[in-house]
């Protein structure tokens, strides 16, 4: 029977090795251009200096903050004494200024009691008279000072007196800075004398709005 | 792969074993003393600060010694100014001699109750006090007790005209008969 595959289509005949191939390539030379064990010894040496050096710097960054610790060290020892000594006088110091800042915040008051009698004095005018001055103080910056007196004139003058008298204490420099408010809390005919009389009040500003 | 394979292995690259053997060895090192520069960071930072609070201290505290005795001199001086609570008579005469020094009428000076719970080291001793005078006199007491020997501390006042004495307005009112009411406090200690 004839073939029908072509002979071009056909499986190509293996030729046999004429001898047998004894090489062991394994153990045959490495015969490129640049040897594959350069690459692997440079690159093995280039890692292994990085991280030699790595460790080294690591090492000496240890070695100088153990160098700067042992000197910060030294020098705290070499000043422990007059340390010592400071921090006693500073204590000492310490407890001296309380008592004087104690003594000096006890005694502390935003306007003394003859300070504001005399400053009624000199702005008092001529038609009105204090009777009395009453101060309810709880430290420098908590009071009342009340003053009663009474006004001449007419009950149509005396009001327009007092009421000019409150403003006129308003307006004083110094009573402004020290008071919160000043108030005509009364103003009446008294019985026994004819006249008009009045109640004024201040109010000695509180810490926080005297601060402003 | 057996013994022999991985020996001919290393014979056949000896330099890239040994640097993988010492990149290992490095590899351990800088595992196992991975914290070391944080903490003596750390350590460093501490004794830095106290190094500069140290030398701080030695710095400021230079004249120190001569401050703190001026302040003790003050502080002296302030002492002297207290009273002693258990000293009645010793405290009654300062208000006696304040009577006397400005022509006031001194009626029945009391010392009041200690009050309790005080934190600092002194502490205010209530007196209550009423002088008669002449509206100069009594201001002139009213100021010295402001500026006395003594801190004294005003808890109320009250100022007031005798009933009777000349109140009409428009009078100067110099000399008009005034009464005094003081609660005061003075400082001292027990």
């Amino acid at each position: 029977m004839l073939s029908l595959t072509r002979k071009s289509d056909a499986q190509p005949v293996a030729a046999p090795l004429w001898h047998t191939n004894f090489r062991n390539f394994e153990r045959l030379p490495d015969t490129k251009v640049v040897r594959t064990t350069f690459f692997i010894n440079t690159a093995a040496i280039a890692v292994t200096l990085g991280l030699l050096l790595w460790l080294g710097y690591r090492e000496y960054h240890i070695y100088n903050l153990g160098e700067q610790i042992a000197q910060a060290q030294k020098e705290i020892d070499a000043n422990s004494k007059q340390n010592a000594e400071a921090i006693r006088l500073s204590e000492s110091f310490a407890a001296e200024e309380s008592k004087l800042n104690e003594a000096a915040a006890f005694a502390n008051a935003r306007i003394s009691p003859s300070e504001f009698v005399m400053l009624l004095g000199e702005t008092l005018p001529k038609e009105i008279s204090i009777d009395a001055i009453d101060a309810h103080l709880n430290g420098p910056t908590v009071g009342v000072y009340t003053m009663r007196g009474i006004v001449a004139g007419t009950p149509d003058q005396a009001s327009g007196t007092a009421s000019n008298y409150v403003q006129m204490l308003h307006d004083n420099a110094r009573l402004k800075s020290i008071f919160d408010s000043i108030t005509l809390e009364r103003l009446n005919r008294d019985a026994g004398s004819g006249f008009m009389s009045f109640e004024i009040s201040l109010k000695v500003k509180s810490e926080k709005n005297g601060k402003k | 792969m057996n013994t022999a394979d991985v020996i001919t292995l290393v014979k056949k690259q000896p330099i890239g074993f040994g640097c993988g053997l010492l990149c290992i060895i490095i590899a351990v090192i800088l595992y196992l003393r991975s914290d070391k520069i944080s903490e003596s960071q750390t350590e460093y930072e501490a004794k830095s600060a106290e190094r500069s609070q140290v030398l701080a201290n030695v710095r400021n505290s230079e004249h120190l010694k001569d401050q703190l005795a001026e302040l003790q001199k003050l502080s002296k001086e302030m002492e002297s100014r207290l009273i002693r609570a258990g000293q009645l008579a010793i405290n009654l005469q300062y208000f006696y001699k304040l009577e006397a020094e400005n022509e006031v009428k001194l009626m029945d000076p009391r010392q009041g109750a200690l009050s309790r719970g005080n934190k600092g080291p002194y502490m205010g001793i209530p007196y209550s006090v009423t002088v008669q005078g002449s509206y100069k006199h009594v201001l002139s007491f009213l100021q010295r007790l402001e500026s006395g020997a003594h801190f004294c501390r005003f808890n109320s006042v009250t100022f007031a005209k005798v009933v009777g004495s000349n109140d009409s307005p428009g009078d100067a009112g110099a000399s008009a008969n005034m009464n005094l009411a003081l609660n005061i406090e003075l400082l001292g200690t027990q």
